[in-house]
């Protein structure tokens, strides 16, 4: 066994993240760790590597061990070896500069000479598809990019468990089959236990062999992926979403052209150029967005859909190009907001209901508008709790209110289906089809197809700087 | 007089030298000191860790500091190292611009409680870390230190800062002449827990 936990419990501050969970993991086993949002997926790996307790303070009960060892009093040093950990958000366990120093740090600090870290880190980069980029700044770096980095950063320090925390979320279709590739090799060669939490089913479901559900701090079942997937409606009714029939296929041959576009435009970019340092990633695009309707923007890791948001949202000075609102002025915050794909860093008041509250105050509005905003995302009974306690998930919803707030006419979404399960997400983005019958405008950015077909009216393809495809997307069904 | 041997630690002269003649079959009684910062529930964490991959059975309490929650809110922890299960021992308050820990009692009764209970059989007993609370004012895990005098362990280790060194020892009585100071600090640190294991074989 390289885990094994007994009546293992865990909580914060009185309140209970893990209640008495055993359970047992052989090395070599694939398993995908799921359940709600908020359910303990997270606080179950972050004690497997011992973070909790010793970086996040809680009161721990009961029994885990991981390959023969404590990790609540294992220096952490030493767990690192053994168990490797990709976060949701990778951005926050980078401290280097570039992509290759990254890399090698893990090896280097496990006491391997250069030679041999730098020949690990090669590797590495290789499996996730990274090879080239080695000089890189980590700042120029994309989201998918990141994340493949975050993982090849782990693998570099070869563990004996690597625990991904929805390591898809961030990738397009082309990167996130390389990742299960390289974890199917990684596995089948070096035996390598790998544990996956993952809202999105589909993408994990047939490289793992095995499926926990957890719900309320327990394990609510664990059995052969297989039998859990074939249990649909009781999946559905803890807001987990069942894995897809049909696989994902390029977005290049999902979306058909559209007639012509009726609805009154409300911004207009044309001939766009941005990007970062000496690079430019839009290049001559134009496309306009219209009053109500729901657009999403969709692309390859790196293809500049975040960087063509903070443009939009009026955070980031194009290179060329103009950014033309019809009516009205386009202010950052108030005609237009986004959300950005880390949330963390959108938030800055003590609790909940304070952070969704801030804007209408600010504005002088009503207060009503928090509590329509609170009550549509599924925050009213956590007001009160503090922000810096919620899960990633929580966290996004409860930034996402506070846009809603301030009622903006354009809301641009980069990537939030993020520590999302399928029953939060449907009930923000059927809020959000709501939004657009009063006129307001979204512009969802995701690589998440399922999500893109079901809500989205329109859809566009960024490849090469500029739009290369749109229309609505194939045999799209939108909730009437 | 012993000659020092090389690979053995900064005994102090007199007390800890006269150690294997007049008391041949006690268990080795260590005490940690040094500075805040210096590093001493490092070394009990890499001991505790030593010393279970040598097959021996760990038990007693570690308090490590963590690194603050994203709110900037430092803890202290106290861990059972029988068993791993843990509590919040304090958090640190400003009592008028100075630093202090506020210690939940409730936690400190609950520490000394898994070190009694994790004591019987053991091969290592591991004390992080005793203050004032318990040298000077008998609280706290004053009752732990009972339980470094005697038993059946094959090594002793507790954690103390310089200033409580003569406190523990005058507490622990006729014991206290057994008592070896080892002075925790960056050089020796890192090759210090293989070496209180390999000593104690």
């Amino acid at each position: 066994m390289i885990v094994e936990a007994e009546g293992f419990s865990v909580s914060y501050g009185g309140r209970a993240a893990l209640e008495a969970v055993s359970l047992g993991i052989v090395e070599g086993e694939r398993i995908l760790l799921t359940g709600p949002s908020g359910c303990g997926k997270s606080t179950l790996v972050r004690c497997l590597n011992g973070l909790v307790p010793q970086a996040v303070p809680a009161r721990l009960d009961g029994r885990l061990q991981v390959a023969g060892r404590m990790p609540a009093t294992t220096p952490v040093e030493q767990m690192a070896g053994i168990v490797g950990m990709v976060f949701q958000n990778p951005a926050t366990q980078f401290f280097n500069l570039t992509v290759e120093e990254e890399v090698v740090a893990g090896p280097l600090n496990l006491g391997l000479g250069l030679a041999e870290a730098r020949r690990r880190a090669r590797k590495a980069l290789e499996w996730m598809g990274l090879t080239g980029l080695d000089r890189r700044a980590l700042s120029t770096l994309s989201g998918g990019e990141r994340q493949r980095l975050a993982i090849a950063s782990a693998l570099a320090m070869r563990p004996r468990l690597l625990v991904l925390d929805e390591p898809t979320s961030h990738l397009d279709l082309h990167a996130s089959r390389l990742l299960i590739q390289a974890l199917h090799a990684l596995n089948e060669q070096d035996g390598l236990t790998v544990v996956v939490v993952e809202h999105r089913l589909a993408e994990v479901a047939h490289f793992t062999s095995r499926t926990l559900v957890m719900n309320e701090g327990r394990v609510a079942a664990d059995d052969a992926t297989d039998e859990i997937f074939s249990r649909r409606e009781w999946l559905r009714s803890l807001g987990l979403r069942r894995p897809a029939v049909t696989p994902a296929q390029d977005w290049s041959t999902l979306i058909v052209p559209d007639g012509l576009e009726s609805r009154r435009p409300v911004l207009q970019v044309s001939g766009l150029a941005a990007g970062f340092g000496g690079r430019r990633v839009l290049d001559g695009l134009s496309l306009t967005l219209h009053e109500g309707e729901f657009a999403a923007l969709v692309g390859d890791n790196g293809a500049g859909k975040s960087t063509l948001a903070r443009v939009v949202a009026g955070l980031q000075r194009p290179q060329g190009g103009t950014v033309r609102w019809l009516e009205g002025r386009g202010r950052p915050g108030r005609d237009v907001a986004l959300l950005f794909q880390d949330p963390a860093g959108q938030l800055f008041c003590e609790t909940v209901g304070e952070e969704v509250g801030f804007g209408p105050e600010n504005f002088g509005e009503a207060a009503s508008a928090a509590r329509a905003a609170l009550d549509a995302t599924g925050l009213a009974r956590l007001a009160s709790r503090q922000v810096q306690r919620l899960s990633l998930g929580e966290q996004q919803r409860t930034v996402l209110a506070a846009l809603l707030a301030l009622r903006p006419r354009v809301l641009v979404l980069d990537e939030p289906t993020i520590g999302q399960d399928w029953g939060h997400l449907q009930r923000v983005m059927d809020f959000l089809v709501s939004l657009t019958r009063s006129g307001t405008s979204v512009l969802l950015i995701s690589h998440d197809f399922k999500l893109v077909h079901r809500y989205a009216d329109r859809v566009m393809l960024l490849r090469g700087g500029r739009i290369a495809a749109e229309g609505r997307p194939l045999d799209a069904v939108r909730p009437s | 007089m012993r000659t020092k041997q090389p690979h053995r630690l900064y005994h102090e002269s007199g007390l800890a030298a006269r150690v294997p003649d007049t008391l041949p079959a006690m268990p080795r009684l260590i005490v940690l000191v040094g500075p805040p910062g210096c590093g001493k529930t490092t070394v009990c964490s890499r001991l505790a860790d030593a010393a279970r991959a040598a097959g021996w059975r760990v038990a007693g309490i570690l308090s490590p500091g963590t690194p603050g929650d994203p709110s900037g809110r430092r803890a202290r922890l106290v861990v059972d190292l029988a068993t791993g299960a843990a509590r919040e021992l304090g958090h640190r308050v400003s009592v008028e611009g100075a630093l202090h820990w506020a210690l939940d009692e409730e936690a400190l009764a609950w520490g000394a409680g898994a070190a009694r209970a994790g004591a019987d059989g053991a091969d290592l007993l591991i004390v992080d870390e005793l203050g004032r609370l318990e040298l000077d004012e008998g609280r706290g895990w004053a009752s732990v230190v009972d339980l470094l005098c005697g038993g059946t362990w094959r090594l002793a280790v507790a954690a103390v800062r310089e200033e409580h060194v003569d406190a523990l020892r005058a507490r622990l009585g006729a014991s206290g002449s057994r008592l070896e100071i080892v002075r925790v600090d960056e050089r020796g640190r890192d090759a210090l827990p293989r070496r209180l294991i390999e000593d104690a074989r």
